[in-house]
Parts: C-alpha cells; structure tokens; sequence
C-alpha cells in the first residue's frame, strides 16, 4: 500500500530549514520580551508621567494569582480559568450546534439561503460586543456572557462551512446522481462530509473568536472569570500589573487552543484521506 | 426495431439556452443499441457526445424524442450508470466504501455489502487497496474503482464518458484489455463516448460516427473481427481508415461553419 | 467515513453544549437550593464594603468566619459600581443581597420601577468616607472652571455629592439640559466624565495638557487617600464637608428572597452588626493585634498598601442603624436628585411604583424590622 511517510515532529527539527525558523521564532521572542522589560516604562513615564508595569512583574503577577489573592478577588486564577473556559465551550458548542446545519441547508436549498441572505449579511459586520444590550436586555445570568462568546464563534463556523458547501466539485453530484443517490442521500453523504475541512477550518476560527470575547463579555455581567479578573483589576482597582499579567494568560490560552484545534483538523482531514 | 434491442432512442432532440439564443445540441437522433453490446460514440468536439451520455443517465432532460428500454429491470436498480473522465470518487472514502456506495444507497445489508464490494475489488484487480483513500492512487488505479463503483449500482448499461482520457498510453492499452475483460465477465451493456479512432475500434462492436453539432448519426460501422484483437492486423487498419475518413470530412465540414460564421462576425 | 466526520463534529460540539445545558441551569435558574445558601454582591475594593470582607473573613472565637458562624453560605460577587449592582445584579437575579450606595439603591429603583427592582433597604452600611480630590494645580473650587471632573458613575451617591459640592460653590455641569437651581448664581462650569475608580490615579498623573487629564475626582475611600498619600493630589473637602453624617452605603435585599426565606435575612442582619462593632472597636485601638489584623484585611480588600489603608480607615464611619435622621436625609437625597434630574418626579407612579410622594416612598423603601 502506498502511503506518504509521515514525518514526525523529531523529523522535522533534524530538518535544518524548519530549525531556522524555531530559532528565528525565538529571537522575535527574546526581543519583543527585552523591549517589554527596559524600553515601554520610560516611554511611559514620559508620555503620561504614569509607570508601566514590566514583563517580569506582570509574569509574577501572573504566577502569582494561581495561589494568592486579595481578598476583593473572590477566586484564585485557576478557578477564573475554568470560568472563562467553560463560558466559551459552551458559546462555541452552542454556535456549532446552530451553525453548521444552517449552513449545510442554507448551501443545500437556494430559497433557504435567499431567505436568510439579508438577516445574516446586515448581522455579520456587527462586533459581538455590540450585542451588548440585546445581551442584558433580553438575558440574565450566564446567558448574557455565553451569548457574546456565542455571536463570535458563530458567523466564522457559518461562513466557512457555507463556503464548503459552495466548493464542492459539481461533478461528485453528477456521479451521486448516476450511482442512485437520492437528495436525501447526496445531502448526507456528499455535502456532509464534503464539507468536513471548511467545517473544521470554521471551527477553529470560531473558538478562537469566541475566546477573543471573552474579556468584553464578562464585563457585562460575570463576577468571575479571566475577563472580569483583568477589567476588575485595571478598571476598578487600578492595579494594571495584574491586568498584563490576566492578557499573557489570555494569550497563551488562546494561542493552545489554536494549536489543539490545529492538531484536531489535521488529524481528521488525514483520516478521512483528505490530506 | 431489432427483437434484440434493449435501448430504443427515437427522434432524439436536446436544446438549450445560450444567452439569448437557442442552440440545438443533438437533433434527429435515432439509434438501438443491442442488449450486452459494447457500442462506441464517435464525434468532432461539441457534436453532443457528453450531452448524449447525460441525457440517458437523466442527468439532464432531452427536448423532445424518445428513449425506451425495452427490458424491465429489477425494482431498485438503475437502467444506466455512468463513468466520468475525471473520476469524480469521492476523496473522503476508501477504495472499498467508494464501491459500496451504491449498495448503501439501496440499503443492501452489511454482511451483502461486504461481499459484493469485495467481488468487484477482485474483478478489477485492487486487492490490497481496499483501505487506501483516492489520493494514494494512480489514475488507472482510480479509473478501476470508478468502474467497480458503477458496477455495484448493477445497472445494466454502463455510460462511460472518455474514461481514460486522462491516463498516459500505456495505462491507457492495459485499460481497455481490463475493461474488455469486464465487460466479457459481466454481459454489461456498454456505450463508451472517445476521440480515440484506434480506440473506439479495438473495443467496440459498433461504432457510431456522430455529426457535428446538432449531433446527429451520421454513420454506424460494424467491427466484425474477433476479439483480442490485433491493431496492427489489415482489418483493423482498414476499418480504422474508413472511420478516420468519416470523421474527418465531418471534423472539415464543422470548420466550415466555423469559418463562415468567423467571417459573417467580422463583417458586421 | 461519513460517520467519522460526524463523529468529530458531534464531540468537539456536543462536550460544550451539553456543559451549556448545565451551567445555564444552574445560574438562571437562581435560587439557592439551601436556607443558608445566600448570594451577595458588593463593591470590589470599595472600603465602604469592608464590613462584608470582615463578615466573611474574620472568625470571632471559632474557626469559622462570621459569616459561617451565623449559619450562612455565602457565594461572593464583585461589582464594579452599586449601579451595576442595582441592574445586572438585582434586576437580573443574580444576587439575594447586597450592601450598596443608597444613591443607586433609591434612584435605580425608582427609575426602573418596582416591576423590575423589587427591592428594600433593610439596614445602612457607613456614614460619610468620600474625598474630593484635585490635582496639584488646582487651588480651590473655581480654578475648575472648564476643566475635567469625575465620579465613579452618575447613579452613584458620590456623584450627587459632587453636584451639591458644585452647587454650593456656583459651578455646574457643562451641557447638563437645564441648570439645577434657579436660586444660585453660577460662576462657571465643568466638564463631567465617568471613570471607574481604578482609573482615577493614572487619570490625574497624566500631564494637564493630556486630553484624558482628570483635574478632580470624587471617590469612596481608599481611592482619595490613595492619590493624596502618592503625592498625585491633595483634599479640596470631604463628604463630610458637604452634607454632614450623611448615609452613603446601605444593605438592599431582593424582596422576594427576604419573603421565601426570613430567617436567613435575619442572621445575614446579625452577621452584618457582629462585622461593624469588631470593625469600629478594633479600629479605635491602635496597635492591637485586631488593628493589625484590619489594617490587613483592608489592605487586601482593597489592593491598596498599608499606610494608604490606615488612612482610609481614618475618614471611615461604619454604623449599621437606621434613625429617624437617616430617614430624612434619605428623602432629601431623593429630593436632590429630583432636583438635579437625575430621577423624573413621574417616576414616583411608573412601572409599578405607586408612591405618593417622596417620603411615602422612603416609608415603603426602607424597613427597619430587621434592626
């Protein structure tokens, strides 16, 4: 059986050109780090006579927040984590849920697509952060948080699923067609799993959306979480080393979440052979 | 009619819109095509080839005209299937689900499924490859699942448009002695659309020459020499001559009009 | 392979949706499960909360914290502003009680109506603890003619003080619709803006050329204290100043809560005088290992170091009683805001409210059963 040898990450290091490039991801590192610690505070102080924290005192402040806290923060950093996390899987898994079938149908039935077209297309420049009193009004509780994190995930997973519907080769219908399928059977097993790497891709793109929202969503109305950890600590105390030190977090996070759902995509593209 | 004729096409006309203008793409088409026989179709480009083939897998509505099959076939069961020039498998199935398709879609059991995948694998000699995915495959490899494929629909007329256009010669040559031996395994009916003369006349037992568009019969030449055959014996030679003529006065007739229309447009 | 593509899908999806149908459940549907279970909201380092971070840290002859030993759970939430409180907490369901300016507590009741915000002021809080703060350029009153003033929030009792500080210095608000009192005669106007109390120090360091520069600020205590002791600025007048033992902060409950479970309200009330007389009695010792330890708390409560604490504890009056002086000046503050328009007289008989008049709806607003 023929099979393109996969080159394992091991592989990949001896590999002298993508060693280049971890070295160089370093040093850009090193240097953004460098310019973090020694050169913004005195650009601070002289621009607006105020001090700016430092690499080192937001990581320790960072650090820090896993095991103490002051006694206005009601939980220690992890827990703030698991807030925030469990707030945009369930935005995302929710905007999955309701995407992606719309927008298999809406690929799938023109009229159905024409009768959405306006609502989605006047929807999607709006920032979810702008659903804000739409949130508050018609929301209470954890709804109101999970539903900014929803409208970020969601127009990514639709679009590109919607986009993968569109790109099928027109050709697999004609061989579904001619091979006794009815519509029902192209629908799901054509379209559905023709679209699989534009869903994937969506996906992706939507967690890390939903993510992103995730500071200006708990600002609304959560007393707890990563978001309200970082506006509580900037706004309403003032003490920003802790907000820098909730933003590297909040960078981090994201930037596993991105690789895990990279790893994720990749993985079942291979399976299902399409890769 | 023929007695023995197991597709009846009448009267045959497919038109559509091209912008503001009608074209007629086949016209005053009759043919029977004979129940087991390996008939190809021969033709300058745009003479209606493809639009024939679609046509008869109902991909797409004739105008007017007729096509009757004169064989009931069995409840569940297409009359004709289809082989595209490109394949057309699905990329996210193995070489095996890619042939129970059509069982899946007639609902055939599991263990049935399995059974009847695996036979058509063996007649299209990929053991081996039951588990490897499209992309891993030569293009002849994947002209055979195609083909194993449309088998599996059971259907008794196999539609097959060009299907190793897109194969380099020799894979080409070991192909059509493969597909002969299906064919000859299988008693299916085969309507085989090429631009290959030398092909057309070592697989067929007939061999339609079509006009240009409106794609009409224009001749129907019998190939009467006994199977395998020998490209390089004289019968071969000569019928192949006599087709190539035929074509090629139709093949200088289309450039004719094209010619004369080029003309008129500059005029204007 | 369909159902392998299916498969993936469902899991990533179905992992998050079904924690949605959990966690949703769980908070809108709101109510404790338990008697003692009991939600409270207060104002993230807001030292006129600090009677709730001694309720719920201190332990009085025990292990336990006050809180526990009065046989209440308590599940704590940060605001950032007794508005926030008031509409996002109240209206909203998310809190049972919470201690909150009474400013908030009567003009967002009023505004919103009592169909939305059923609520009750059941005990106070503090007196006073507010400081009028300018910057190092700013002599007096009417150097701010033109210049940036700030609060923490216009619903707040801070920002009403700031109006009558104003007033009583003939300076209004520019752009404000109609001036406040046609008796006084204005000498000038300020510019107004919001800003959270975290923001006020960076705001007031910056250069006055800065068009983010913040020339004075009212805020509760620590923040006032905190930019005088940093040599940022320095007192122009103290709440106090302005209107004399006034209430600020109150404890407002969900009149639902307080109906469905009685007796946990009247042990969160115990919990509540227990916190203020350790409070008051360790704060007029200086030096004993309880003033250390308030100092302490303080501190933390407030992220504000030691020294910045001390003098915050300093402008501090907690009390939790409410006198027949209380209720007045509580209906003069209504009538203030009225005044300053920042409640509609109409409001009186909207959205549910039917009050007569402003005391009858101090009369109704404020009980005094649980003192």
């Amino acid at each position: 059986m023929m099979q393109a040898e996969d080159s394992g990450i091991l592989d990949r290091i001896k590999d002298s050109e993508f060693a280049g490039r971890i070295i160089l991801g370093i040093i850009g590192a090193i240097a953004f780090i460098l310019f973090w610690e020694y050169g913004i505070d005195p650009i601070a102080v002289s621009i607006s006579g105020n001090h700016f924290p430092t690499f080192s005192e937001s990581l320790s402040a960072l650090l820090d927040s896993f095991t103490h806290r002051e006694l206005w923060n009601p939980n220690y950093m992890g827990e703030h984590l698991g807030f925030s996390l469990v707030r945009v899987l369930m935005g995302f898994g929710i905007a999955a849920f309701v995407a992606i079938p719309l927008a298999l149908l809406m690929g799938w039935m023109r009229n159905f697509e024409s009768l959405l077209f306006p609502i989605n297309e006047i929807a999607r420049p709006i920032p979810p952060l702008a659903w804000i009193p739409v949130a508050v009004i018609l929301m209470s509780g954890e709804l109101k948080v999970v539903f900014i994190c929803f409208l970020g995930a969601y127009f990514p997973i639709l679009i590109n699923t919607l986009q993968g519907v569109k790109s099928i080769d027109p050709l697999l219908f004609d061989a579904a067609k001619t091979l006794g399928a009815s519509r029902r059977d192209i629908f799901l097993k054509v379209v559905v799993p023709a679209t699989s790497s534009h869903m994937m891709t969506g996906l992706k793109v939507g967690l890390g959306v939903a993510w992103m929202t995730i500071v200006a969503a708990e600002m609304i109305g959560a007393t707890n979480g990563v978001g309200w950890y970082i506006y509580f600590s900037a706004v309403q105390q003032g003490i920003y080393v802790q907000a820098l030190g909730g933003m590297i977090l909040i960078g981090f996070v994201g930037y596993a979440i991105f690789m895990v759902m990279d790893i994720i995509e990749r993985r079942s593209l291979k399976w299902m052979g399409m890769r | 009619m023929d007695g023995n004729a197991l597709i009846s096409i009448k009267d045959l006309k497919v038109s559509f819109k091209k912008g503001r203008k009608v074209v007629d793409a086949i016209d005053n088409f009759s043919f029977d095509v004979m129940d087991s026989e390996f008939v190809c179709v021969l033709g300058p480009s745009g003479c209606g080839k493809t639009t024939l083939l679609r046509v008869l897998s109902n991909l797409q509505e004739a105008t007017s005209g007729k096509v009757e099959v004169t064989r009931k076939v069995d409840g569940g069961k297409p009359v004709f299937t289809q082989v595209f020039q490109d394949f057309a498998l699905f990329p996210w199935r193995t070489v095996r689900k890619n042939i129970e398709f059509p069982l899946e879609v007639r609902g055939v059991s599991a263990g049935e499924k399995e059974r009847s995948s695996s036979q058509l694998i063996d007649l299209v000699n990929l053991d081996g490859f039951e588990d490897a995915h499209p992309k891993e495959l030569s293009g002849g490899m994947k002209q055979r699942v195609a083909i194993a494929r449309a088998l599996a629909t059971e259907a008794s007329v196999l539609l097959m448009d060009e299907p190793f256009g897109s194969l380099d010669a020799q894979t080409r040559n070991l192909m059509q002695k493969e597909l002969l031996d299906i064919w000859q395994k299988t008693k299916k009916t085969i309507i085989f659309v090429t631009h290959s003369v030398d092909e057309a006349v070592f697989l067929s037992d007939r061999i339609l020459v079509m006009t240009s568009r409106p794609g009409a019969v224009k001749k129907v030449f019998e190939v009467d020499i006994p199977r395998p055959r020998e490209r390089t014996s004289k019968e071969f030679i000569y019928i192949r001559g006599a087709v190539l003529a035929e074509l090629q006065a139709e093949f200088d007739k289309a450039q004719a009009v094209e010619h004369t229309r080029d003309k008129e447009r500059s005029k204007r | 392979m369909d159902k392998k593509i299916i498969a993936i899908v469902l899991v990533i999806v179905l992992v998050a949706a079904a924690l949605a149908a959990g966690i949703v459940l769980m908070s809108s549907s709101g109510a404790p499960s338990a008697p003692s279970n009991i939600r409270v909201g207060y104002i993230a380092g807001d030292i006129h909360h600090l009677p709730f971070a001694i309720a719920n840290n201190v332990t009085v002859g025990g292990t336990e914290s006050i809180y526990a030993a009065n046989d209440l759970n308590v599940t704590a939430n940060g605001y950032a502003n007794g508005g926030a409180i008031m509409d996002t907490g109240f209206a909203q369901d998310a809190i049972d009680i919470a201690y909150v300016g009474s400013a908030p507590a009567i003009s967002k009741h009023l505004n919103l109506g009592k169909s939305m915000l059923n609520t009750s002021i059941i005990a106070q809080v503090n007196e006073e603890g507010s400081l009028i703060v300018a910057d190092l350029a700013t002599s007096n009153a009417s150097d701010l003619v033109g210049k940036k003033v700030a609060s923490p929030s216009k619903a707040s009792i801070q920002y009403l003080i700031l109006l009558k500080w104003l007033e009583n210095n003939g300076l209004n608000i520019t752009g404000d619709l109609k001036p406040y009192n046609g008796t006084v005669t204005y000498i000038g106007s300020v510019n107004y803006t919001d800003a959270a109390a975290g923001t006020l120090k960076t705001l007031m360091t910056k250069p006055s050329t800065d068009v983010d520069h913040i020339a004075a600020f009212i805020c509760w205590e620590p923040f006032g204290s905190d930019v005088i002791d940093g040599g940022i600025g320095h007192l122009l007048a103290s709440s106090h100043d302005v209107w004399p033992n006034h209430p600020c902060c109150v404890i407002v409950v969900s009149n639902v809560f307080a109906a469905t479970h009685p007796e946990a309200v009247k042990r969160f009330i115990a919990a509540h005088k227990q916190a203020i007389n350790w409070t008051n009695t360790a704060k007029n010792t200086n030096a004993t290992a309880n003033y250390m330890l308030l100092v302490e708390i303080t501190s933390s409560f407030t992220a504000k170091n030691a020294t910045v604490a001390a003098d915050a504890l300093a402008e501090m009056k907690y009390s939790y009683d409410i006198s027949a002086s209380t209720i007045d000046m509580l209906e003069e503050f209504t009538q203030k805001m009225m005044d300053f328009n920042l409640i509609a007289a109409s409001k009186l008989t909207a959205g549910g409210n039917t009050y007569a008049s402003v005391s009858d709806f101090i009369a109704n607003y404020v009980k005094t059963d649980y003192i």
